[in-house]
């Protein structure tokens, strides 16, 4: 068991202000635009205290709470790969010399990120990009600098939303590992974890109180809420063969018919990974940087060779997206691709649900099956 | 998947050495082969590379494109690259005078399994410029050709005038490789054979199916026919490679672009056992 | 030459080697023996052709006259292939002139024999269309793989 602690809510600053003095920038949740984004915060009054996010399929809306929770609220539309694995990236850069072309690595970026906030889902989902860009043959060094330096303060989940399937990943609610403090909220206070000797440190210089029993019990009680509170659910029984046995099921066409391609569900995913480098040259031709841009499996161009495109329908980019996210994962990165964070249901302009997608797939293949027994 | 991939030539992988064009041997219409050196020694020394592996050629302000080595690997002077024009970088590239300079990353992927067809017969199935990713096994074979039992190559393009390296086809028949051409239009006083690749295949004399490999670069609808071919002669499907082709961005399996169901491409890949990819070679849209 | 190397020659060919050897030995009965000289022509298009040949060594060469172009080559066959299958079921009219591009040994059935025997042997005549019919329909892939054209736009 590990020794839990007790943070009064008038502490959370020094916990902020200790990090700023170890040199952090300090990332984590706030109001901007009617959502809940993540971006650099100076305090706590930065932190939606007293809001909460309702999602559905294609719906988001922020309403006011009746206590003043800073972590009433469970993901909004950004994610932290955002700050690990960053939006547009200088990878190298080239200038023309007497000597012909000479090639460079950018300064490496050695800012310390600590992040304030990160659910269960996210942990997984930070887990899932450090197998895919530090745990193969090639290691990426701008997530890789930014990773190592990265500091976590987890946040266990008092509610769920609608959109919420996490228990079904076997990613959530509760956080197990994967952060240096985790934090339950309470009405007064934190219940903190500690899951590094880093957060052990940071710990220690913070005015914690010892955690009563009552504490303890208040904060299972507040994690069991979001646990009661999830009703979306993904059934992942042989998910893999199903999916990648059924490449030419009718429902790809169907989906295929209403998905926009518009990319939202890849941009909103905290696992998805996929990229485009491209050159950017200043005008005289002669310094030309290497920079890297999120990109998506929904675009076009994505699978562009020069005697034909690969994935020519929006159908065959939704199959794509969807057996890559939850069956070929599992054959790279030996789990699944998703976490169950819900975000593509709810930033989907259209509501497409992938959870509905593969139980559509599950459930006709079952029809399938039943129907050859009753053929009249 | 099949191969090896090499470990880490370059501790940073986006970053790119210079090489200079020192020759350029212009081979067919719109294909040239590149022989290139490094300008940095130290590079020159430790690079080495395994038939069937890529590089990222790469032209400053255009961007860069995958192109297989096409060179000998034992031969450690020059770096060749048969490139066909086929869009911006290639036709950049094109334009470029012996002496000029630009990038180069690798080399990345799987390569051809060379060390496995010892002591077996092996057959090279290939059209057009799919030779090109094919010549350094061609090299390393005939260089080790006493481990080998037959080798053959059927080798097909769409016309005579689209046939590469013809110029060192009897070196290689005198070094023991059985050479069968042939083209799918018979143009301008051309004698040779007339039809398809996999139908060389379906006529070729085996001598020993079970113990014959395939290895296949080419269109993935000739792989695909060529695999039913080997198949259907007698040869085990996990003796048939073959040399994939999907958008290439990053080579090192980061991007996400040449993704194949399971397979990377650009890591897994491009040379795979057939039997690992076979369920998905012709869905349509994959 | 013998009976005897003909039931041999079969039992090595492409197109007969997997035919029972009872079979190999009643087509043996009515087929004979022929070498082709280079440019010696065994079917001609548009013309009517009586005689299936399969091809034991050597080349022929397929071709089809297009007007403007003249003849041009559409196929090459080889040994275990079979030539000229209009003769038993293509209503006697050859769809392309087979030439022999060098010296081209070849086993020769007549329309009349091998019909006859097919259809007094059902069970004969199965097993030779049957085998028939692969050739064909390897012809046909073959020749759809031509039409896609695919190292029009090709790559490495
Ligand atoms: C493993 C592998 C080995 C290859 N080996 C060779 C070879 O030896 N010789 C040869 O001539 N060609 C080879 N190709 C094909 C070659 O990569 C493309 O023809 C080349 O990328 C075209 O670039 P471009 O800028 O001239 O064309 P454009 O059509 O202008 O391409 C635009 C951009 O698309 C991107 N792109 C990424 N992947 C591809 C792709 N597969 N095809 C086309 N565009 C792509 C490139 O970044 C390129 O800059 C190989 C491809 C792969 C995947
Ligand atoms: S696929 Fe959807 S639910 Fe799964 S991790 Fe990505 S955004 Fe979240
Ligand atoms: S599934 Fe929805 S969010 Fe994703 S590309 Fe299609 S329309 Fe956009």
């Amino acid at each position: 068991m590990t020794t839990e602690y007790f943070l009064p809510k008038a502490a959370l600053q020094s916990l902020i202000d200790c990090l700023h003095g170890d040199g952090f920038t300090v990332v984590g949740p706030t109001v901007e635009q009617s959502a809940i984004i993540y971006d650099e915060i100076e305090s706590v009054d930065a932190l939606p205290r007293g809001w909460t996010d309702r999602q559905e399929a294609a719906k988001y809306r922020l309403e006011r709470r009746d206590d003043d929770s800073l972590f009433g609220f469970v993901v909004g539309p950004h994610s932290w790969k955002k700050y690990l694995f960053p939006p547009l990236t200088t990878l190298s850069s080239a200038q023309q010399s007497e000597s012909g072309w000479q090639m460079q690595t950018p300064e490496a970026d050695a800012r310390k990120l600590a992040f304030l906030g990160v659910r269960a889902c996210e942990l997984a989902a930070i887990g899932i990009q450090d197998r895919v860009f530090t745990g193969g043959p090639y290691v990426d060094p701008v997530y890789n600098a930014r990773r190592k330096n990265a500091f976590i303060i987890a946040v266990n989940c008092t509610q769920s939303a609608s959109t919420c399937f996490c228990r079904s990943m076997n990613t959530g609610p509760r956080c197990s590992s994967g952060f240096d403090l985790a934090l339950t909220e309470l009405p007064d206070g934190f219940v903190i974890e500690v899951g590094s000797d880093a957060g052990t440190e940071l710990l220690g210089r913070l005015a914690t109180e010892s955690v009563t029993a009552e504490q303890l019990e208040a904060a299972e009680q507040a994690r069991q809420q979001a646990i009661d509170q999830q009703t979306k659910q993904l059934n992942t029984d042989s998910i893999r063969d199903l999916l990648l046995g059924n490449l030419d099921h009718p429902r790809w066409a169907e989906v295929g018919a209403i998905c926009l391609g518009c990319t939202n569900c890849t941009m909103v995913c905290p696992t998805c990974f996929c990229s485009s480098v491209e050159d950017v040259a200043d005008l005289s031709g002669e310094n030309v940087e290497r920079q890297r841009h999120w990109d998506s499996c929904f675009n076009l161009s994505f699978s562009y060779m020069s005697h034909g495109t690969a994935r020519n329908t929006i159908a065959h980019r939704y199959r794509q997206w969807l057996t890559h996210k939850l069956a070929s994962w599992h054959d790279q990165f030996d789990s699944s691709g998703c976490v169950g964070c819900g975000r593509c249901i709810t930033w989907c302009p259209v509501g497409i649900d992938l959870t509905e997608e593969v139980a559509t797939i599950r459930g006709n293949e079952a029809f399938c099956d039943l129907g050859t027994e009753n053929e009249e | 998947m099949s191969s090896t991939s090499t470990g880490l030539p370059n501790l940073d992988p986006w970053l790119a050495y210079t090489v200079r064009i020192a020759a350029v041997t212009h081979e067919i219409d719109d294909v040239s082969t590149y022989h290139l050196k490094f300008t940095d020694q130290a590079v020159a020394d430790t690079f080495s590379f395994q038939p069937g592996q890529f590089n990222m050629l790469y032209l400053p302000g255009v961007g860069e494109a995958a192109i297989s080595i096409s060179s000998d690997p034992a031969k450690h002077a020059m770096l060749d690259h048969t490139v066909r024009i086929a869009g911006n970088v290639t036709r950049t590239l094109a334009n470029l005078e012996v002496g000029a300079t630009f990038g180069l990353r690798g080399p990345f992927g799987s390569a051809w399994p060379v060390d496995a067809c010892c002591d077996r017969d092996v057959i090279i199935v290939t059209g057009g410029i799919g030779l090109a990713p094919l010549r350094p096994a061609i090299y390393e074979l005939l260089n080790r050709a006493s481990e080998f039992g037959q080798l053959t190559l059927l080798y097909g393009a769409r016309e005579s005038a689209g046939l590469l390296y013809t110029g060192e086809f009897d070196e290689w028949r005198s070094r023991g490789l059985d050479i069968h051409t042939t083209v799918d239009r018979a143009s301008g006083g051309w004698t040779g054979n007339v039809g398809v690749v996999p139908q060389l295949l379906d006529r070729l004399p085996l001598n020993d199916p079970q113990n014959t490999t395939v290895l296949c670069c080419g269109p993935e609808v000739m792989m695909w026919y060529t695999a039913r071919s080997a198949l259907g002669r007698g040869i085990p499907q996990e003796r048939v490679y073959v040399s994939l082709e999907r958008n290439m961005n990053c080579a090192i399996g980061l991007c996400g672009h040449c993704q194949f169901g399971p397979t990377f491409v650009c890591k897994d890949g491009p040379v795979v056992r057939y039997d690992c990819v076979a369920d998905f070679l012709r869905v349509e849209g994959f | 030459m013998s009976q005897a190397s003909i039931t041999e020659q079969l039992a090595t060919l492409n197109f007969t080697q997997d035919l029972p050897e009872s079979v190999r030995d009643a087509l043996a009965k009515i087929a004979s023996e022929r070498t082709l000289a280079p440019g010696d022509v065994a079917c001609r298009e548009g013309q009517s052709t009586k005689e299936l040949f399969l091809i034991v060594s050597g080349h022929v060469g397929l071709d089809m006259f297009v007007p403007g172009r003249g003849q041009v080559r559409i196929l090459t066959l080889r040994s275990g292939e079979v030539l000229s299958w209009s003769a038993i079921v293509g209503n006697h009219g050859a769809t392309a002139t087979g030439t022999a591009l060098d010296k081209t040994h070849v086993i020769v059935f007549h329309d009349d024999d091998l019909t006859r025997l097919c259809q007094t042997n059902h069970h004969v005549g199965y097993l030779v269309m049957r085998e028939l019919a692969k050739a064909i329909s390897r012809r046909l892939v073959s020749t759809r793989l031509q039409l896609l054209d695919l190292f029009a736009t090709e790559k490495a």
